[in-house]
């Protein structure tokens, strides 16, 4: 056979394909269609967000192929893809890393999209879709997280479950509905593994479709420029006259840079997924095993530590009201400011309010990865009192030492800057408080902290205090002349044959 | 085509075939919509119902109300009466149970009315702590700090046949109420 | 186009054939679940004791406000079953929690048996010396009045009133450091068994200075004295220094109690 034959046995094969299909006019109107030359490297990261989607689904087929969606068997069946499948824990963690990166591009691709006004006139569906999809990922992530049915997979559904039952009326059916009973169980994955892998992956794509196509018809936007108004009379005219006199074809004259972002992108995935490998499963999702200090991943930290932060007298308010609402305002956005200035340069409310936004979840996340109002659940025997305040103290101080770990305050208090951070660090803390208010604030509690009245004996607690009032930083009271002096008579130490301290001992 | 035509004529036979039409138009819908209803019903009830059935008598034992010393508070396990073999470990659940005195008990749910994480009890300081967001409880479970808006959950119990029953197989919420 | 081809493919193969090979040491990949060590080696043991013990007897078993653990004679002298009584029921009445029992959270009395076996492997000295005076108390009447003069010449000068704390916390004075604090504060001696005033006096603390049985001790002038506390001086003190618990209703509290 000839190279002209086989030429023209190719197109007339090809011809056929796009009669029956009309293949041609779709590739005319997707791929090749013209887009403004000034969409350059900001546009990279919404086809970022969809090829990671892409990564998810593949490794996620194959996947499923190996994970046991049954709470008996999902933990080993995760230990076995990790241990056992080839290069099987290379693809947990490309899924895990890749949904990382997706949630990232698309929290950028967003950023991006809003900063720069292409949500107005006339993109307004394609900015609903956005916000569909982001909606959507984020729940694909939590749904992963339970996937992993760990531990804390399972006290994550517990929150989960906390929040939507304290919707009035409906919230417990909702829960049983979400739980597919009364307790987090079998029945539970399977729904999580139906949604994460059936119901939320179908929605995306076809999400992403409509997404892909409100923009094929709208356009893509062009680069703000400040002076330039959207103005929904005259924009749709303007813009097709400028994309056919200066645009250029989606492929390959934009799409170079998709492509060099995306290849750069899913290298650096394979990296960072090679170098730090898969995400758990930690401990097992066994709930009498009650020393878990359960976290959720990374990406919702934030909320984990407006949980933390929210006064509790709002907070269901907040907890049921906010999210819903916070997404519809987002959504509606377009409506809201339809034309107008695009620039960031211009609209310094929406630059404020981004600016707020990322501020306000930036230091939520750091302040859940420290999680300072956690007790340190082991602190009391794993945290040493460090010798500079064990050395010179009276045997009593070291029974009050003792004491301090023993009665668990080392799990809220830090001293020396080990121990719990959910009360005050008590390193100086007799420069601080006297004798006195020391038996107050550790009979009568208060400023969020249990009162120890019932628990400690007269003795107890005058140990604990003797020991506290040694803790002045170095700077020993008796340095300062006539400090003791003037201090009052029941401040010092009161000695035994004084009256005990009131309390009952155990 | 053909059919607009006859419409537009205003014969004995078009308004007949009009009527059909809108009968058969009526007949589409309605049976279409009898055979969604009775197709989805099924797969919604199977979807919804198990979250939603309602409460069996659930009283399960935790053993011989001798078996606990007064004034202590243990954790102790037991598995979900509604549980499946296929629930693997998540078919355990626990709950601490403080005996005041002989034959008088508090059962509490290990989840923290915050937010439904595992609560530790510390025997040395009497307090039941949260690793979640600092809840703290004292030993009747009453809330001492943090952003728990109650007390600890309790379940019901009662001694039968010399042995400790609690009421139990739900996860507790806010809205029980107990 | 097809001969350009060739090395394309090769090369792919061979970048499928690293990529395949060396994914097994990459450093991402998760360890296999390896087996804990066990409580009886040294390893082992530090991990449990970092989790469960550090906090109150300090790192490394030392420097602790509680008795120092590491620390050869004293681990030597004590029974096994003692210890593992200690360690899984604690000693009622004072600080000292129980680690194991029936409850959820126990641990094993087989782990605890690993654990003092661990212990003494890791810290108890080989050629630690025997302790002459008996860990327990023996059945002596012990007089408070010999005790009180025995701990004028031999402890009072580490130890004296607390006239006020900064004896103890602040400065020190002369060659000798004078550290100890007061011991006969009838708080401490509320707070303490009788067993635990015998163990302190027996085994001493070396990490906080505080002399074992053996001495050397100190007179009241603060002449250095090297000589050993008998049996009966040992009560004698212990009895003393108990006097000072005043509540009626916690003196007897500690009786034959545990170290």
């Amino acid at each position: 056979m000839g190279r002209s034959t086989l030429k023209s046995t190719a197109s007339r094969c090809l011809r056929w394909l796009d009669d029956r299909t009309g293949l041609l006019w779709v590739l005319r109107h997707s791929l090749f269609h013209r887009v403004p030359v000034s969409a350059k490297w900001w546009y990279v990261f919404g086809s970022a967000t969809m090829m990671f989607f892409a990564v998810q689904i593949a490794s996620g087929i194959v996947l499923a192929m190996f994970y046991a969606p049954s709470a008996a068997q999902a933990y080993e069946s995760l230990v076995y893809i990790n241990q056992q499948v080839p290069s099987g824990w290379m693809l947990r963690a490309i899924h895990g890393w890749s949904s990382n990166a997706m949630c990232l591009m698309m929290l950028v691709h967003l950023a991006q999209v809003f900063l720069h006004g292409t949500y107005k006139y006339p993109r307004e569906l394609t900015w609903i879709f956005g916000v569909c999809l982001c909606v959507l990922t984020l729940a694909l992530a939590f749904t992963g997280q339970i996937m992993r049915w760990d531990a804390d997979a399972y006290w994550g559904l517990g929150i989960g479950a906390a929040i939507v039952d304290r919707m009035p009326v409906v919230g417990n059916a909702l829960r049983g509905i979400m739980l597919g009973g009364e307790q987090i169980s079998g029945a539970t994955l399977s729904r999580f593994f139906a949604l994460h892998v059936f119901i939320l992956p179908g929605t995306t794509v076809a999400l992403i479709g409509l997404h892909l196509y409100s923009i094929l018809r709208k356009g893509i936007s062009e680069m703000p420029k400040a002076g330039e108004v959207v103005d929904p009379a005259t924009y749709d005219k303007a813009y097709e006259a400028r994309v056919h006199k200066t645009g250029v074809p989606f492929y390959p004259d934009a799409a170079r840079r998709d492509m060099v972002f995306c290849g750069a992108a899913l290298i650096v995935l394979v990296g960072i997924a090679a170098w730090y490998g898969p995400m758990g499963p930690g401990a097992l999702p066994d709930p009498t095993i009650i020393e878990a200090s359960p976290r959720p991943d990374g990406l919702f930290l934030w909320i984990f530590a407006a949980l933390a932060l929210l006064p509790p007298s709002s907070e269901t308010a907040l907890l049921l009201i906010g999210p819903p609402v916070g997404i519809a305002l987002l959504a509606l956005l377009p409506f809201i400011a339809p034309r107008g200035e695009r620039a960031p340069s211009r609209r310094p409310l929406s630059v404020l309010s981004f600016g707020v936004v990322c501020t306000g979840i930036g230091v939520l996340t750091w302040l859940g990865m420290q999680s300072p109002w956690s007790p340190v659940m082991n602190a009391w025997t794993s945290t040493p009192v460090a010798p500079e305040f064990v050395e010179r103290r009276s045997p009593l101080a070291l029974q009050g030492a003792l004491e301090f770990q023993f009665a668990q305050c080392r799990n809220c208090h830090a001293i020396g800057g080990t121990g719990g951070m959910r009360g005050p660090d008590l390193t100086e803390v007799a420069t601080r408080l006297s004798w006195d208010q020391l038996v107050r604030q550790i009979q009568q509690g208060g400023g969020n902290m249990p009162a120890y009245g019932k628990t400690l004996s007269s003795a107890e607690t005058h140990a604990l205090v003797a020991f506290l009032s040694t803790l002045d930083g170095g700077r020993s009271r008796a340095q300062i002349p006539g400090a003791m002096e003037s201090q009052s008579v029941s401040d010092a130490m009161p000695t035994a044959a004084s009256t005990p301290l009131t309390s009952s001992s155990p | 085509m053909s059919e607009r035509d006859t419409v537009s004529d205003a014969t004995p036979s078009a308004t007949a075939s009009e009527s059909r039409r809108g009968f058969l138009f009526a007949a589409g819908t309605t049976l279409t919509a009898i055979g969604g209803v009775l197709v989805a019903a099924p797969i919604i009830g199977a979807a919804v119902a198990p979250g939603l059935l309602p409460e069996k008598d659930k009283w399960l034992s935790l053993g011989a109300s001798s078996n606990w010393t007064p004034g202590t508070t243990v954790l102790v396990k037991f598995l979900n009466p509604g549980g499946a073999p296929d629930d693997g470990v998540t078919r355990e659940n626990a709950c601490y149970v403080r005996c005041i005195e002989a034959g008088k008990f508090q059962v509490f749910a290990v989840n923290c009315a915050h937010l439904g994480c595992p609560v530790e009890w510390f025997a040395q300081s009497r307090l039941f702590m949260c690793p979640c967001h600092g809840g703290v409880y004292y030993e009747d479970g009453s809330r001492a700090s943090g952003p728990p808006p109650r007390g600890l959950f309790e379940f019901a119990w009662r001694i039968q046949d010399g042995a400790l029953e609690i009421f139990s197989g739900r996860l507790p919420g806010l809205q029980e109420g107990t | 186009m097809i001969a350009r081809a060739v090395p394309w493919r090769r090369l792919l193969l061979a970048c499928l054939a690293c990529l395949s090979v060396s994914c097994d040491r990459l450093p991402g990949k998760p360890a296999p679940p390896a087996a804990t060590p066990g409580l009886d080696v040294s390893t082992g043991f530090r991990a449990f004791y970092a989790e469960r013990c550090a906090g109150c007897h300090g790192d490394e078993g030392r420097y602790g406000p509680a008795r120092p653990l590491n620390a050869g004679i004293y681990l030597a002298s004590i029974p096994e079953d003692a210890l593992f009584t200690i360690v899984r029921d604690g000693i009622p009445g004072t600080r000292m929690p129980g680690f194991g029992g029936s409850s959820v959270t126990g641990v094993s009395d087989e782990q605890i048996r690993a654990f003092i076996l661990g212990m003494k492997r890791t810290w108890a000295n080989p050629t630690g010396l025997q302790s002459i005076v008996p860990w327990q108390a023996g059945l002596s009447e012990a007089s408070a009045e010999h005790g009180a003069t025995l701990f004028a010449s031999r402890c009072e000068f580490c130890h004296p009133r607390a006239g006020n704390q900064t004896q103890v916390a602040g400065a020190q004075q002369g060659a000798v450091p004078r550290l100890g604090g007061d011991v006969r504060d009838p708080f401490y001696a509320r707070l303490v068994s009788d067993q635990h005033l015998r163990t302190s006096i027996i085994f001493g603390r070396d990490d906080l200075h505080m002399p074992s049985v053996r001495g050397p001790f100190f007179t009241a002038n603060g002449e250095r004295v090297v000589e050993e506390l008998s049996v009966g001086e040992v009560d004698a003190l212990v009895a003393y220094l108990a006097s000072f618990r005043q509540a009626s209703t916690l003196s007897g509290r500690f009786e034959g109690g545990t170290p």
